[in-house]
Parts: structure tokens; C-alpha cells; sequence
């Protein structure tokens, strides 16, 4: 048996309400070693980070630090025990130093009889940043005034700042440029050198091929192999990421496109461009799915937003089939387009309001009398019927949405849109974090919709999904639409990741 | 059909219970309150001339707070109304010089200006609405004692020649029946209560966060002309200190009438109703029982500080389940 | 150890600093003296402007560590009054120092009954404010029945000659260490750009902004010693009566931090002379000395839109009221 590894992860199993993130997964990372960390969208790669990082707690399962016991109450436990990982949510405070970020929360080791030395502070500061390989940012100035990029590397000094045993790299959510990417390259070197270790994250597999020595891949929760450095083929690890068998008869029945029907488009997007999106241009057609997918980072959740008017600075333009431009939100409801955030409980729910207001909302305007006079009997009408229809188990209507399940919540936000008469809809992930049963009844009535010749755009990232879906597929990479795929019985899930990744 | 009804009609019922504990505590609280101060005071709280002065004391507050509601609902507040209600009476005040009849639409006018610049300054210029509010607040306190010079000014004898009873009882009336159909039967009153939840949320189903947020500034606007017209008829004068104390106080009776200051689901009307009842009775009943008129605001304050820890208690508890 | 590698500022931006910081209480006073030269172009009348900034100073110093944090807080002047009335009523006791430690215990110990509230309430602070106020002015109104509300005069020299100097340079050099040279400082201007950032970073906000309070509450009795000595009497106010004490003052401390030449503490001081000295135009002009606060409300609306507006980065004191799209 060789020397104790550096963290030891034993079983680890996590749940997110009804989704199994993560199912007993075990891995070792020994001193010197960069052992890269693979899967697709929803593999539960991240989630893993984030329990040894101390931002998740695992549900079952153990932990070994240099072979003693470890389980990081919060981030910063564990980066006090030489644990650290940069990731997206952090971020950096704008209105204070460089130096006043890199030590936030440690300023203690510069005090002395109560006062702070701030020089002392800028020096560390300073030195810490040379380290990393960073010359052209100044301690001294506020964070405010540096790029993105830069911030982003402040995060990487602050991280490294008590020269962690253990690095961890969520590349899946840090999205470095190229200049960052090559600092974040050599220091990982650095610290192999050191004889400390890294676990590295991504969803680039030629990345993973060039910066790591082992790599352990992940399947839906499942650990799959381990990987060492002569073994690693990009084929190989491909089809060790994919392969899983899909039940059929739990989308849709037809296999094939139908060409023999006409689709009239719904809703047409110009030239769409943001911060996220390059020049997207794409048609919502009547009677059809139109499956989008892509890596969570690509732009196409943005671009579902997009399509509502959602962002002041949108450049091209996004217009019903009849002509009415959606410029915002508000026009978007009233021409019947419903739209489902992927944030369901932040952006499409009124968490503490009753089922019946937040069925009711969108629809207020068509259930008042003589123009304003809303009664209670019409509000209750409306919002009983629709979720008696979409059978959402609930005590009664006036329960807060708060108290459901996932699915349940699910089906008030499609309950609201069905009620509101919507035409076309533009799903963002709709089946994320809900069980079994709720998500086959949310295909049954998708295909139900698209019998009824509603246009529908569902976004997701899971390919499957998205396969067993759609009449046609698109495939989004960096903000830009790659390709677009007729149903075919025949299209296998390697053939979409080709233009993802 | 019918089997539909009977389940809503019983459901209403057991809902009522269930989801409406925040509105039937304050009740018993105001009944109580008035049993306490009925004993304490040997029954002068229940004579008619008591309840005549609780009405003539209670009816700006009613209007003030049932206006609060909407402002409210949103997450906001508005810490300039009572200001606003003592400006609105000078100005009328001034106006009522000119024209008698022209000093009623002034007092409103003024009212929904000063509201329409609050929502302008935190909807456009994007400053936090209570920052936008107090600076109005200091704004029209200061220009309110310059225009009374300080002491109280008289209004014109005409303005006090129509029955001023009958004048305020109606006009209370259509108000109070306008400003609850519009909050509780209209999709207005249901946005305002969304925004409050979840902004964001609010927005992608469609409401327009902005008008909306400006609607809720002006009907406090109004409602601050009404009451300040209403003041000045019976008190007969402006003056720099007229309805100062009504923001305050409608923080108060809206907290203490069981509405969440962060706005939402808990937003009704009849919060306005109870919370102000339960503090005019306390302001008189103190009085009355002869506990002593400086430790009203004592009282106040300490009641309010007790009903919201003991809801934010009660909030944290639930949320562990 | 390689000291010289951090940046030095040079002298002649150094100076640039200095001038753009003071501009604005210059311009004002140049607005001043051309108004009513006979009055004002004497150096003595310069001072005065200073001096009669003071007590606004100590006021505005104590609110701005809370004001860094987003914690306003209206209930200062109510604090300050009570205060008052008990270091006055143990100066007829021990003499001076009396005044003072009554003055600065009692204020301790108000702060921190503030902040203990606003850590069992969770509500904006603003409302906190207002619950303990009306509380606290109640308290003042009763306990000035039974005690004497004027000072002796031999009590009055803090406020006297040199003295005023001495004691404002030391709450200087206390709030500057405070704010910029102490681990308190430091993260509390973590707190005040990014509040759940810097919780994440490991730094205690509940306890921090507790702190606040404690320290915003000594300061407030300086504050207290202060308008104490200058009036030579407490009134006890009620019906809000005590808010007008903090609002000039928080004036002060919002213009003193949208002065981005100089250090924040500093900037206090330059807002607080300048709305002093706002006030000495209107009163110069033949305006009602009421119509100040006007003046400086609008003022600050300007001020306020234009810094919020010209950075599009606006980002809301409450984090709930975000209206950043386009409806």
C-alpha cells in the first residue's frame, strides 16, 4: 500500500430534494497528483467539489485528510484546513483593496496592539500575487477598477493564500479566459511540484488530457472508472461519460420527423446578441418541439430569456408570427408566450403566495368584470380548475406554493401558463430537481401541447431528454447556435456532444 | 358543478382558519385592548363621547395606513407621508385664500405630485426608495414650517362654513370603499402584493414592476391630501408639526394590525382597519385610564418591538420544519 | 524585506487630493463672502463655520461606522437627549467628570440596546430606529420631571476656547484608527460593498454590525458632551421630535462619503462644514434658516442620482428591490 492520499472520499451520497446528486462515490488524491474530474451536466461532478470544499455537506458518507477524520462545517473551515476551491458564487467585494480581499476575514495576523498594518497587509498581498504569477495587479487598488478577469484571479490569490494541500478547480463555473487559464495552468504545476495535490474540474476533455494525471469519471451520480495518464483517450472517455440506456416509452412514442406536416412559425428571433449571445437567429415553430441544448455555461439559458424581452441591452430583434415585437416581459405575456425559468423557486414562483395567486397572476386581466371588478368566485374558479387539471396534490388552493414538492410546484408554474392560454412556451429545463412520475406526466403533456399545435422551445441540459423530446434539435457552444438535428430514431447522444464541446 | 362549490365554500372555511392567523390575532388583541381599557378607565373608554373622540382622532390614521397598504405590499415604505399630510394642509390652507372650493383638488394634487417624485426618484434615478422618502420628509417638513412661519395659520372662515361631519363622513367613506375595491378586487392590489414577494419573479409573469411601484407612491400621496384637508377643516389651522406623527403610526397599525413589514402575502386591508383601531384606542385608553400621556410613545414602541420579534420568532421556527 | 516595492504616492497628487477635497466647502464659502463681504471676509468668520460644525461632526462620525454597513439609524438624536439628561444630572453630582461618564456610559449603553434589538427584530434597521425612538424620547420626557435639564456653567469648558480642538482632534485620531487601521474597520468596509460575499469570506456580519452599534453609541456620547457644553441645557423632545438632531448630521456623512478625493472620515468633516456653511449662505441670502434643510435634501437627491446613475452599476442598499429590468 503506498503513502496516505491527501483526502480520502469514502460513499459519499447527496441528495437535492428529489434528485440523487451524487450515489456512494469514492476516490483518493495523493500529494503530487492532479486528478481531473469528468462527466456530463448533472453527473454530479460539481457537487462533489463543493462537499470537499466545505460550500455542500454530504449526506452519507466520510471523509480522510491526510488520513484524519474531516467534515468542513463552511468554506471557510475548510480552507482553514488547507482545502480551497474558486468558485463562481464567491466573487470578490468591489469597494475595498485588492489587498483587503485577499485577506478578508484573516486581517487578524497583521494586528498588533489593536492596530492593523495595513502595509504589512499590502506586502503579503503583493508577494502572495507574484506568486501565482500575477505582476499588473497593485494591492493597493480597489477591486472595482479591475476586469473581470482580474477579479478572478484575486479569488485564485485569496484561495492560495495559505497554500493549500488541496486545490480545487471548478472550471465548469469559473470560466477563465485565456490569460487567466495559462496563470491557473503553470500554478497547478506549481503545485505539484510542491508535492500537494488538485483536483480539477471541467467539462473539456482535451483540457483534462493535458493538465491531469489521473482522472476519475463520473455517470449521473455514479462513480464509473478511474483513469490513469496512459489510459486517457478522448474516445474512450467519451463514451465512459455517455454511455447509459434510455428507457423509450418514457418520451415521446414516435421515433421519426414528421415532414409530411406543415409548421407555421410562431416566434421568430433576429440576430440576437448580449454579453452571452453571438448573432443567434432561430424560428419557434406551431406544433413542434424544438429541443435546445448545450453546456450550462453556453448562453442558451440567457437566450430563453432573450426571447421574453427579458434584457434591456438585447441587440436583433425577437417578433411573433402575427408581427408584435417583444420588447419586454410584459408584451411577451400579453402576446401568450409563457416562459419557465430554470430558477424555478426565485424567478417563476411567488414562493409564500397561495396556489390561487400565483395561477391567477398572469391571467388577472381576463378574469376581471367590466374591465377591473375581480370576485373571489372567478379567482377561485380559475386557479381550481387548473390545478385540479394538472393535478397538483395540494390541502387546498389557498396553500403557499412554499409547502409543495418540486413537482407540485412545477405543475403550478405550468398551471399558470395553461391558464393564461399561452401559445407558444419556452421551457428552461422544466424537469430539473422533479421526480419520476411528475416528469413523465410533464412529456405526456408536452406532447399533448404540440398535438394541440402550441410552438415549444425546451431548453435543458440533459440529453436525453432533449433526444427522446424534440422534433428538431439545436446545439449551442460559446453563445452560438452549432448545429441543428431532425428527429431520427437513429441520432445517438455522441453524435449532439460532437458540436456541444 | 355543484360538488366544485361545496369543496371551495368548505375549503374557504377551513383556509380561513388556516391561513389567516396573522389577521384574527390582532382582532382578539383589539378586543381585548378595549375589555382592558374599559375596566381600567371605570367604562369612560365605551361612552359615546369617547368613542366620538376616538373616531375624530383615528379617521387620518384609517386614511393614512389604509394607503400604507400599498406601499407596503411592495417591500417599500414611505416615510414622508405624514409630511406630505401636513403640507397638503398648508397648501390647501393657501389655496382656500383664493378659492374655497379649489383647497379639496389642491390638497389631493399636492399629495400625488409629492408621491409621483418619490417613485420617480427611486424608480428612474434608482435611489433607495427610503432614502428618496426621508430627503422628501425633511424637504417638506422644512418647507411646511417656513410657509406657516412656524406657528399655525388660519384658515379662511368660508373654507369651515359646510357641514364638516357630514363632509368627512362621506368623503371617508367613498375612500375607504375605492382604495379596498382597488386593493383587494382589482389586479392592482394582487401585483403589488406579488412585487412584494419576488420582484423578479413579478417580471416574468408580466406585471410592470415600475408603473406599479409609482401607483403605490401616488395613492400615498393622495391619501396624505385627504387626510391633511380633512385635518385642517377640524382642527380649523396648519401648522409645521400637523400630521408629522402619522408615519410613524402607520408603521405601527400595520405591523400591530398583523401585516409583515417586508410586504406579500400577509398585505390586507384589514390590517389598515385593526392596527389603526388598536392604536387610537391605545393612544385614548392610556389617556383615559389616566396612566399618563408621556409614556405613550413608550408604550407604543414597546408593543411594536414585542409583536414583531414574536412574529420574527415565529417565522424562524416554522422555516425548521 | 523589500519595502519600497508598494506604491508612493507622489507630492504633487497628494496636493491635487487636498484641493479637490476641500473644493466644495471653498466654493461655498467664495458663494458666502461675495454675498456679504462685511461679514464673512474675515478670517474669525471662517473658524466660526468650523466651529459651528462640531457637534454635527461628532454626531456624523458616530453614524458613519453604521452608515458603512447600511445601517441607518434615526434613533441617534433620541439617544443623545437621554444621554444628556443623565450625564447632566450626574455632573450636579461629580463635576465634570460626571458630565462625561454619565455622557458616554449611558450613550454605551443605549447603542447597544439598539443593536441588541435590531439583532432580535431582523427589520430594516431604519425601522429598529424608529421602534427604539419613540421609546427612548418617552424615557427622556419622563425622566426630565424629576431632574434638573441645565448644566452649572463651570461644566460648560469643554465647549470653551481650546478645549472644542482638543477633544474633536482626539475623536479624529480615535475614528481614523477605527476605520482604516483596525480589523474592525477593515471588515466592516467588507460588509458595506458586499454583504453576502463577505460572509462567505468568514467574517461574522451579525457580530460586526452589533459592534456598530456599541461603537456608534460611545462615539454619540462625545457627540452629547459636546451639544451639551455648547447649549448649556437638555430639552427633552417627543412626537419625533429627535430625529431633527440626526438628520443635518447624516447629511454630513452622506455627502462626506461621496467625496471620493480623500478618506471617508475625513469626508465627513468636508460634508459636515459644507452644509454648516449652506446654511450660513441661506441665512446671508435673507433666506429663512428653515428652508435649509430644503436646500440640502435637494442637494442630496442631485447628488445621489447623479453618482448612482453615472456608474450603471447600481446596486440597492436592500437587496430585495432590485428593478434592473426593462418593463
Amino acid at each position: 500500500m503506498d503513502k496516505t492520499p491527501i483526502i480520502e472520499v469514502k460513499d459519499i451520497s447527496k441528495r437535492f430534494g428529489n434528485t440523487q446528486a451524487l450515489k456512494k462515490v469514492s476516490m483518493r488524491v495523493h500529494s503530487g497528483e492532479v486528478m481531473g474530474l469528468i462527466g456530463e451536466n448533472g453527473s454530479g461532478k460539481s457537487t462533489l467539489g463543493s462537499i470537499i470544499s466545505g460550500n455542500l455537506k454530504a449526506d452519507e458518507g466520510s471523509m480522510l485528510l491526510h488520513g484524519e477524520k474531516y467534515a468542513p462545517q463552511n468554506s471557510f473551515v475548510a480552507s482553514e484546513n488547507g482545502v480551497a476551491m474558486i468558485v463562481q458564487e464567491q466573487g470578490t467585494i468591489e469597494t475595498i483593496t485588492v489587498g483587503a480581499n485577499i485577506f478578508a476575514g484573516r486581517e487578524g495576523k497583521f494586528v498588533k496592539g489593536g492596530i492593523l498594518n495595513r502595509r504589512q497587509l499590502n506586502i503579503e498581498a503583493l508577494s502572495l500575487l507574484e506568486k501565482i504569477g500575477v505582476h499588473d495587479i497593485r494591492p493597493e487598488e480597489l477591486t472595482n477598477n479591475l476586469s473581470f478577469e482580474d477579479r478572478k484571479l484575486v479569488e485564485v490569490a485569496r484561495a492560495f493564500h495559505r497554500e493549500p494541500d488541496l486545490f480545487i478547480v471548478d472550471e465548469t463555473t469559473t470560466a477563465l479566459p485565456q490569460k487567466g487559464r495559462e496563470i491557473l495552468y503553470s500554478l497547478i504545476k506549481k503545485i505539484k511540484e510542491m508535492g500537494k495535490a488538485v483536483i480539477f474540474i471541467t467539462h473539456d476533455i482535451d483540457e483534462l488530457i493535458m493538465v491531469c494525471d489521473k482522472v476519475t469519471i463520473l455517470k449521473d451520480g455514479s462513480y464509473v472508472t478511474e483513469l490513469q495518464k496512459s489510459e486517457m483517450d478522448p474516445s474512450l472517455i467519451k463514451s465512459l461519460m455517455v454511455g447509459r440506456e434510455i428507457s423509450d416509452e418514457y418520451y415521446r412514442s414516435d421515433s421519426d420527423y414528421d415532414d409530411s406536416k406543415e409548421y407555421s412559425p410562431a416566434l421568430i428571433a433576429k440576430n440576437l446578441s448580449t454579453d452571452r449571445l453571438k448573432n443567434v437567429s432561430l424560428e419557434i415553430r406551431n406544433g413542434e418541439i424544438l429541443g435546445l441544448v448545450g453546456l450550462s455555461d453556453c448562453g442558451m439559458h440567457e437566450l430563453g430569456k432573450a426571447l421574453i424581452g427579458y434584457y434591456k441591452d438585447l441587440k436583433g430583434s425577437v417578433a411573433k408570427a402575427n408581427g408584435v415585437k417583444i420588447t419586454n416581459t410584459n408584451v411577451a405575456i400579453k402576446e401568450k408566450i409563457a416562459y419557465v425559468s430554470k430558477d424555478r423557486d426565485s424567478e417563476s414562483l411567488l414562493l409564500s403566495a397561495s396556489i390561487k395567486n400565483n395561477i391567477n397572476l398572469p391571467y388577472l386581466d381576463s378574469l376581471s368584470k367590466f374591465g377591473f371588478y375581480i370576485t373571489q368566485s372567478s379567482e377561485n374558479k380559475h386557479a381550481s380548475f387548473w390545478s385540479k387539471k394538472l393535478d397538483v396534490k395540494c390541502s387546498h388552493i389557498s396553500q403557499p406554493v412554499l409547502e409543495l414538492s418540486g413537482g407540485n410546484k412545477q405543475k403550478v408554474v405550468l398551471a399558470k401558463w395553461l391558464g393564461n392560454e399561452s401559445e407558444i412556451f419556452i421551457l428552461d429545463c422544466p424537469t430539473r430537481g422533479i421526480d419520476v412520475g411528475v416528469k413523465e406526466s410533464i412529456y405526456h403533456m408536452l406532447v399533448d401541447l404540440k398535438n394541440q399545435g402550441k410552438a415549444i422551445l425546451m431548453i435543458s441540459e440533459e440529453l436525453a431528454e432533449i433526444i427522446g423530446m424534440s422534433d428538431r434539435i439545436l446545439t449551442m457552444k460559446d453563445g452560438e447556435l452549432t448545429h441543428e438535428f431532425l428527429r431520427d430514431p437513429d441520432l445517438e447522444e455522441s453524435d449532439i456532444i460532437k458540436y456541444m464541446i | 358543478m355543484m360538488v366544485v362549490n361545496m369543496d371551495i365554500k368548505k375549503g374557504r372555511i377551513q383556509s380561513l382558519f388556516q391561513y389567516n392567523k396573522s389577521k384574527i390575532a390582532p382582532l382578539l388583541g383589539l378586543v381585548l385592548l378595549v375589555v382592558f381599557f374599559a375596566i381600567t378607565s371605570k367604562g369612560k373608554l365605551l361612552e359615546a363621547s369617547s368613542i366620538e373622540n376616538i373616531y375624530n382622532q383615528g379617521f387620518p390614521l384609517l386614511i393614512t395606513s389604509l394607503a400604507f397598504v400599498y406601499v407596503m405590499a411592495t417591500g417599500n415604505l414611505d416615510f414622508s407621508i405624514g409630511a406630505n399630510v401636513g403640507f397638503c394642509a398648508t397648501i390647501a390652507c393657501y389655496v382656500a385664500f383664493f378659492n374655497t372650493k379649489l383647497a379639496f383638488p389642491a390638497a389631493l394634487l399636492t399629495g400625488a405630485l409629492v408621491g409621483l417624485i418619490n417613485s420617480l426618484m427611486y424608480v428612474f434615478l434608482k435611489i433607495p426608495s427610503f432614502i428618496a422618502c426621508l430627503c422628501m420628509m425633511f424637504i417638506l417638513t422644512a418647507a411646511n414650517q417656513t410657509l406657516t412661519g412656524g406657528g399655525s395659520k388660519m384658515v379662511p372662515v368660508e373654507l369651515l362654513q359646510n357641514d364638516y361631519s357630514i363632509v368627512r363622513l362621506v368623503l371617508l367613506l367613498i375612500y375607504i370603499i375605492i382604495i379596498v375595491i382597488i386593493f383587494h378586487k382589482t389586479k392592482v392590489g394582487k401585483q403589488l402584493e406579488a412585487l412584494g414577494i419576488s420582484v423578479e419573479a413579478s417580471i416574468q409573469t408580466g406585471v410592470n414592476a415600475k408603473l406599479l411601484f409609482i401607483v403605490s407612491y401616488v395613492v400615498t400621496g393622495v391619501a396624505a391630501g385627504l387626510a391633511g384637508y380633512l385635518m385642517l377643516l377640524r382642527v380649523g389651522a396648519a401648522s409645521p408639526t400637523l400630521g408629522s406623527s402619522l408615519t410613524i403610526d402607520s408603521i405601527i397599525a400595520l405591523v400591530l394590525g398583523g401585516m409583515s413589514i417586508l410586504g406579500g402575502a400577509s398585505s390586507s386591508m384589514i390590517c389598515a382597519v385593526t392596527g389603526s383601531l388598536i392604536t387610537t384606542v391605545l393612544n385614548s385608553g392610556i389617556v383615559l385610564a389616566g396612566m399618563g400621556g408621556d409614556a405613550q410613545q413608550l408604550i407604543k414602541g414597546a408593543l411594536f418591538i414585542i409583536v414583531v420579534s414574536i412574529s420574527t420568532l415565529r417565522e424562524s421556527s416554522s422555516k425548521n420544519f | 524585506m523589500k519595502t519600497n516595492i508598494l506604491r508612493k504616492e507622489s507630492i504633487l497628487s497628494g496636493i491635487k487630493r487636498v484641493i479637490l477635497t476641500l473644493l466644495l466647502p471653498i466654493l461655498l464659502y467664495l458663494v458666502l463672502v461675495l454675498t456679504s463681504f462685511e461679514k464673512f471676509g474675515k478670517f474669525d468668520s471662517f473658524i466660526m463655520t468650523i466651529n459651528q460644525s462640531m457637534v454635527n461632526l461628532a454626531i456624523g462620525w458616530s453614524m458613519m461606522f453604521g452608515i458603512s454597513v447600511n445601517l441607518f439609524d434615526f434613533s441617534v438624536g433620541s439617544r443623545l437627549v437621554l444621554a444628556g439628561l443623565i450625564g447632566v444630572h450626574f455632573s450636579q453630582k461629580f463635576g465634570l467628570l460626571g458630565l462625561i461618564l454619565g455622557c458616554v456610559v449611558s450613550s454605551v449603553l443605549l447603542g447597544s440596546i439598539t443593536g441588541l434589538v435590531f439583532s432580535i427584530l431582523k427589520v430594516p434597521s431604519i425601522i429598529t430606529g424608529f421602534a427604539v425612538l419613540l421609546i427612548f424620547e418617552s424615557l427622556g420626557v419622563i425622566l426630565s420631571k424629576n431632574m434638573v435639564n441645565a448644566i452649572s456653567s463651570e461644566h460648560l469648558v469643554l465647549a470653551k476656547g481650546f478645549n472644542i480642538y482638543i477633544l474633536i482632534v482626539l475623536l479624529f485620531i480615535f475614528v481614523y484608527i477605527m476605520y482604516n487601521h483596525t480589523k474592525f474597520g477593515f471588515q466592516i468596509k467588507a460588509i458595506g460593498g458586499n454583504e453576502r460575499v463577505a460572509t462567505s469570506m468568514g467574517i461574522n456580519t451579525a457580530k460586526l454590525k452589533f459592534l456598530t452599534y456599541v461603537l456608534g453609541g460611545f462615539l454619540v456620547g462625545f457627540a452629547t458632551i459636546l451639544y451639551v457644553s455648547n447649549a448649556g441645557t437638555i430639552q427633552p423632545k417627543d412626537g419625533l421630535g429627535s430625529m431633527s438632531i440626526a438628520f443635518t448630521p447624516i447629511m454630513g456623512v452622506m455627502l462626506g462619503m461621496l467625496i471620493k478625493s480623500c478618506n471617508s472620515v475625513v469626508g465627513v468633516f468636508v460634508g459636515s462644514w459644507s452644509i454648516t456653511i449652506i446654511g450660513s449662505v441661506m441665512v446671508a441670502f435673507g433666506w429663512e434658516s428653515r428652508l435649509q434643510n430644503v436646500i440640502v435634501g435637494i442637494f442630496l437627491i442631485i447628488v445621489m442620482g447623479f453618482q448612482l446613475n453615472r456608474d450603471k452599476l447600481f446596486k440597492p442598499i436592500t437587496t430585495k428591490k432590485n428593478i434592473q429590468t426593462n418593463n
